[in-house]
C-alpha cells in the first residue's frame, strides 16, 4: 500500500510542475538552513572532543571584588506636642550610591589559597589564555595564540592528541619548559605534515625560552579561545610578577570538573557559599567578593547575552531561540499549507471515488499526510546537498571566524528528525481537509 | 466600494486567513531583521575619528611594580629607537583602552551639577597625531602639560554636546572622578575637544570620551602604537620586533595592523546580519512565490465569476483591479495587526536602540511587503481579465 502511494505521490508531482517547484523550493532551503543551524551548535554545544566531559563542568571566568558605597538618609517623623509640630529622627535608612567593583579572571593566589578542595569537585584546572607572539622564520611572521595552563587541564579536556601527550602537574611544579602544539602551529613552525612523531623532542623558541615539543593535538575549531589556542605552556613559564600577585585579581580562569554531571548544582552551590566567606585583601579599597559559578551551557549563554548571571542568560538566549526558530519555521509551514490547500480541489474527484469504494476518512488523511512527507523528503535531499555545499562555502571563507563547522551522523539524524516534523506538520492541516470531503459533492463538482 | 471587497475577503474567510497569517509573520520578521540592520547600518555610517590604515599596535608587557626611573628611561629609549626607524612616522603610548582592544575603562559622576558617564583613555603627547584624530576646538597634549597644576583633558564633542552645550569649555574645571584613588583624576582641565572617537568598533555607538593626558614616560602606558608610512619593508616587523626585544627584553608580544584588527572587529557584526538577510531574503521569496501560486490557482478557480461580470459590462480594468483590490486588502489587515505588535517595541524599550530605528523599519518592511503583494498580484489578475465571457460560461 505504501508502495502504491509512493509512485501516486511521485506522479502528483510531475503534473504540475509550478506548483511542484514551488513547495520543493520552500522545503529545500527551509530544510538547508535548519542543517546549517544544528550543525552549528553541534560544533560549538555538541560534546565532540575536548569537550566531551561538559556535562560535569563549572566555569568561573571572572570574579568581582567590590565596595559598596551608601548614602545615609534619615527618617524623620512628625509629632504634635504643645501645639507644635516636632520632628524626630527615627532612623537611618541606607542607599546604595555607588560601587567602585572590578571584575576580571583571578590570580594564582586566589586560585591556591581559596579554591582548593572545594566539596564535590573532583579536580580544577586554571588557565589563560595569554597574549599571542609574533615568530619570524625566515622573515615569515607567524603569530602563535598562547594558553598557559596546569596539568589538570588535559585530564578535563580531552584533546585528541596526534602524537606524544600533555603535561602533569609535575611538570607544572618544576616549570617545565615544554610546549603543546597544534597540529597548524606545527606545520608552520617545523613544516612537519603528516609524521607528527618526528616533532616531538624538537624545541621552539617563545617569548626568548625554548620549549620542548611534547605533544601534537588537533586544533578546536570552536569559539572558546582558551582552547583554540596555537600553544599550550605549563603557567609556571609566565613572567614571575604576574604569578606572585597578592591581589585577587589575576590572568586566571577556572574550570571545575565535578564528581559527577548530578553533583554539578552541589558544586554551584559549594562555591557561592565561600564567596561569601573569604576574607579579602585589601578590605579599605574593596571588602565584598562576588562571582557567578555557571555551567557550560549557561557560560555559553552568557558570553553572546550578558544579563546579571549565567543562569538568567540561559534562561534568556533559550526563550529567545526558541522564539526565533519557531518564528521561521512557521512561514514556510504556512506557505505550504497555503499551498496544499488551494490545491485541494484539484484531488477531489480522486477522494470521492476512493470514498465511494469504502475508504475511510483516515485512510485518506494518512495517503496526504504520507504524500506529504514523500515531497519534504525529497526537499530534505536537495537541502542536504545544499547544506553540504553551502557548509564547505562557510568554512572555505572563514566567515564564522575561526569556527569550522562540522557534519557527522548525530547532525544528519536531527536533520531526518526536522524533515518529519516539517513533513508532517505542513500536511496534516490539508490533509484533514481533504479527507472530510464530502462523496457526494466530490464526484459531482468534477469531471472525472 | 471598500466595504464590497470586504465582503468579498470575508465570504472567503477561512482561506484567506492563512493569507492573512503568513503576511502577519512574513511582517513581523521583515520588521525585526530591519530594526537590527538599520539600527546597525546607522551606526556603521557615523565617522570612526581615527585612522587606522598604516598604524600598528602593540601591547607590551610590563609590569608597573618596576622602578619609575628605570622605566622611564627604557621608555625614552625605546621612543628614539623607534622614531628613528625609517618607516615609522610617529611613536605614541597609550594604556588598555585603545581602538578595537575589547577594553573599557569608564567613570562618571554627578558632582558638576550634571550626570554623566564616560570612557577614559590614557594617552599621551603624540597620539593625535599617530591615530589622526580630529581636533576641533582647544588643542591636543604637549610635553609642556607635565607641569600643569591640573591634569589636561581632551573630551569629545559627543561629551561637549551632551553636558556643555552653548557654553565655552576650553579651560574650564570639572571633577571626572569622585574621591578618586589617583588624586590627578579628582580635577580636570579640559584644553581641546576631539570630534569623533568610536573606538570600540564601527559598530558601536559612540560613548562619551575622555583623553587624559599622561606622559609618554609614564610607567602605565605600555600599549605602543605606531603610524607607519607608505613604503614600509616586509622585514619592518621582524625588525620592529627585534629592536623592542632587545630594549625591553622581553618577546610576549605581538604587532598588530589596526587595519586587520578593524576588519576582524566588524566581522563579528557583518557574520549574523549576513546570515539574517539572507535568511529573511530567503524567506521573502518563499513568500512571493507561494503567493504567486496561492493567487494564480485561485483566480483561475473563479473564471465563471469573471466571465458573469465581464458579461454585465465590466471592463478588463475592472477585473484586475478587483482581484489586486482584494489581495492588497487582506495584505493591509495583517500589516495593520502587525504595526499594532511593532509599536510595542518602541513603546516599552524592549532593546536597548533608538527609537527612530523601529519607525524606519516599520515603513521599509510594510514597503516591501506591498510591493512584493502587488507583484505577485500582476500577472494572476491580467490572467483573470484576459479571460472571454463568451467561453467561460460555455465550459461552465
Amino acid at each position: 500500500m505504501l508502495k502504491n502511494y509512493f509512485t501516486l505521490a511521485i506522479k502528483v508531482l510531475g503534473r504540475r510542475k509550478f506548483f511542484t517547484f514551488i513547495s520543493l523550493f520552500g522545503i529545500s532551503f527551509t530544510l538547508m538552513i535548519l542543517m546549517l543551524i544544528t550543525a552549528f551548535f553541534q560544533t560549538e554545544l555538541g560534546g565532540d572532543a575536548p569537550l566531551g566531559k561538559k556535562d560535569q563542568l563549572v566555569y568561573l571566568d571572572y570574579i568581582e571584588t567590590f565596595k559598596q558605597y551608601q548614602d545615609t538618609i534619615p527618617e524623620v517623623d512628625s509629632t504634635m506636642m504643645d501645639g507644635v509640630m516636632r520632628y524626630d529622627t527615627t532612623g537611618f535608612k541606607y542607599e546604595d550610591s555607588g560601587r567602585s567593583m572590578s571584575r576580571g579572571p583571578g590570580s594564582i593566589k586566589f586560585w591556591t589559597t581559596h579554591m582548593e578542595d572545594v566539596p564535590f569537585v573532583k579536580t580544577r584546572t586554571i588557565y589563560t589564555a595569554y597574549q599571542s607572539f609574533d615568530i619570524f622564520i625566515n622573515s615569515n611572521k607567524l603569530t602563535f595564540s598562547s594558553t598557559f595552563t596546569d596539568g589538570n587541564f588535559f585530564d578535563i579536556y580531552n584533546f585528541k592528541f596526534l602524537a606524544g601527550g600533555g603535561f602533569g602537574n609535575q611538570q607544572v611544579e618544576n616549570q617545565a619548559q615544554v610546549v603543546i602544539l597544534s597540529k597548524e602551529a606545527c606545520k608552520a613552525y617545523f613544516a612537519i605534515d603528516r609524521d607528527f612523531d618526528a616533532a616531538i623532542g624538537k624545541e621552539i623558541t617563545l617569548d626568548r625560552k625554548n620549549y620542548e615539543v611534547i605533544g601534537v593535538i588537533n586544533r578546536v575549531n570552536n569559539s572558546f579561545s582558551f582552547l583554540k589556542s596555537d600553544v599550550f605552556i605549563p603557567y609556571t613559564n609566565l613572567p614571575a610578577e604576574t604569578l606572585n600577585k597578592e591581589r585577587f585579581n589575576g590572568l586566571f580562569s577556572c574550570t571545575f570538573m565535578a564528581e559527577s554531571s548530578s553533583k554539578v548544582r552541589n558544586v554551584k552551590e559549594e562555591l557561592t557559599k565561600r564567596s561569601k566567606v573569604i576574607p579579602l585583601p585589601n578590605p579599605e579599597r574593596h571588602d565584598q567578593l562576588e562571582y557567578y559559578p555557571a555551567t557550560f551551557g549557561e557560560r555559553y549563554a552568557w558570553t553572546i547575552m550578558r544579563m546579571e548571571t549565567p543562569a538568567e542568560s540561559y534562561k534568556y538566549a533559550l526563550g529567545a531561540l526558541i522564539f526565533l526558530l519557531t518564528l521561521f519555521f512557521m512561514l514556510p509551514t504556512l506557505n505550504l499549507i497555503n499551498l496544499n490547500i488551494s490545491r485541494i480541489m484539484e484531488r477531489s474527484s480522486e477522494i470521492g471515488v476512493r470514498k465511494a469504494f469504502g475508504a475511510h476518512s483516515g485512510n485518506i488523511l494518512f495517503q496526504f499526510v504520507f504524500e506529504n512527507i514523500v515531497l519534504t523528503f525529497i526537499g530534505g535531499i536537495i537541502g542536504f546537498v545544499l547544506a553540504m555545499l553551502l557548509l564547505n562555502a562557510i568554512n572555505g571563507s572563514n566567515f564564522l571566524n575561526g569556527t569550522i563547522l562540522s557534519f557527522n551522523y548525530k547532525v544528519f539524524i536531527y536533520s531526518f528528525l526536522i524533515c518529519l516534523g516539517f513533513g508532517v506538520l505542513s500536511g496534516f492541516l490539508p490533509a484533514w481537509r481533504m479527507s472530510r470531503v464530502h462523496i457526494v459533492n466530490a464526484i459531482k463538482n468534477n469531471q472525472l | 466600494m471598500i466595504k464590497h471587497i470586504f465582503t468579498l475577503i470575508w465570504n472567503k474567510k477561512k482561506k484567506n486567513f492563512l493569507l492573512f497569517l503568513e503576511i502577519f509573520f512574513s511582517f513581523m520578521i521583515l520588521f525585526a531583521v530591519f530594526a537590527f540592520i538599520i539600527s546597525n547600518m546607522r551606526v556603521y555610517y557615523s565617522p570612526l575619528g581615527f585612522d587606522t590604515k598604516n598604524v600598528w599596535v602593540a601591547n607590551l608587557r610590563i609590569p608597573s611594580s618596576s622602578d619609575s626611573t628605570e622605566i622611564a628611561e627604557m621608555k625614552t629609549l625605546l621612543l628614539q629607537e623607534l622614531n628613528a626607524m625609517p618607516e615609522v612616522e610617529s611613536v605614541s603610548f597609550s594604556a588598555g583602552a585603545y581602538p578595537f582592544s575589547g577594553n573599557t575603562w569608564s567613570t562618571g559622576n554627578d558632582k558638576n551639577g550634571f550626570d554623566f558617564q564616560t570612557c577614559i583613555f590614557f594617552n599621551d603627547e603624540h597620539y593625535a597625531k599617530t591615530a589622526g584624530l580630529n581636533i576641533i576646538e582647544g588643542r591636543w597634549f604637549e610635553e609642556a602639560d607635565n607641569t600643569s597644576k591640573y591634569t589636561p583633558v581632551l573630551i569629545t564633542k559627543k561629551f561637549r554636546e551632551q553636558c556643555f552645550a552653548g557654553k565655552p569649555v576650553l579651560d574650564s574645571l570639572f571633577i571626572l572622578e569622585d574621591d578618586a584613588e589617583e588624586s590627578r583624576l579628582n580635577n580636570v582641565k579640559i584644553i581641546g575637544v576631539v570630534d569623533h572617537y568610536k573606538y570600540d568598533g564601527e559598530f558601536a555607538e559612540e560613548e562619551l570620551g575622555t583623553f587624559i593626558y599622561t606622559p609618554s614616560t609614564s610607567k602605565d602606558t605600555w600599549v605602543t602604537h605606531l603610524r607607519m608610512n607608505n613604503n614600509v619593508q616586509p622585514d619592518a616587523e621582524e625588525k620592529l620586533n627585534k629592536m623592542i626585544t632587545a630594549i625591553t627584553k622581553r618577546a610576549d608580544f605581538s604587532i598588530r595592523k589596526l587595519e586587520q584588527r578593524r576588519i576582524q572587529n566588524s566581522q563579528s557584526t557583518w557574520t549574523p546580519m549576513i546570515a539574517l538577510m539572507s535568511i529573511s531574503g530567503f524567506l521573502i521569496i518563499n513568500v512571493a512565490l507561494g503567493l504567486f501560486g496561492v493567487l494564480w490557482y485561485n483566480i483561475s478557480k473563479r473564471r465563471s465569476e469573471i466571465g458573469l461580470r465581464r458579461t454585465v459590462g465590466a471592463t478588463r480594468s475592472d477585473i484586475s483591479f478587483q482581484f489586486i483590490a482584494e489581495i492588497i486588502m487582506v495584505t493591509l489587515i495583517g500589516i495593520f495587526v502587525g504595526l499594532f505588535f511593532a509599536a510595542q517595541f518602541p513603546i516599552m524599550k524592549l532593546f536597548d536602540i533608538e527609537n527612530i530605528n523601529y519607525y524606519y523599519a516599520m515603513l521599509s518592511s510594510a514597503g516591501v511587503i506591498l510591493l512584493l503583494v502587488l507583484i505577485c498580484a500582476f500577472y494572476p489578475s491580467r490572467q483573470a481579465a484576459m479571460v472571454n465571457p463568451a467561453m467561460v460560461l460555455h465550459e461552465d
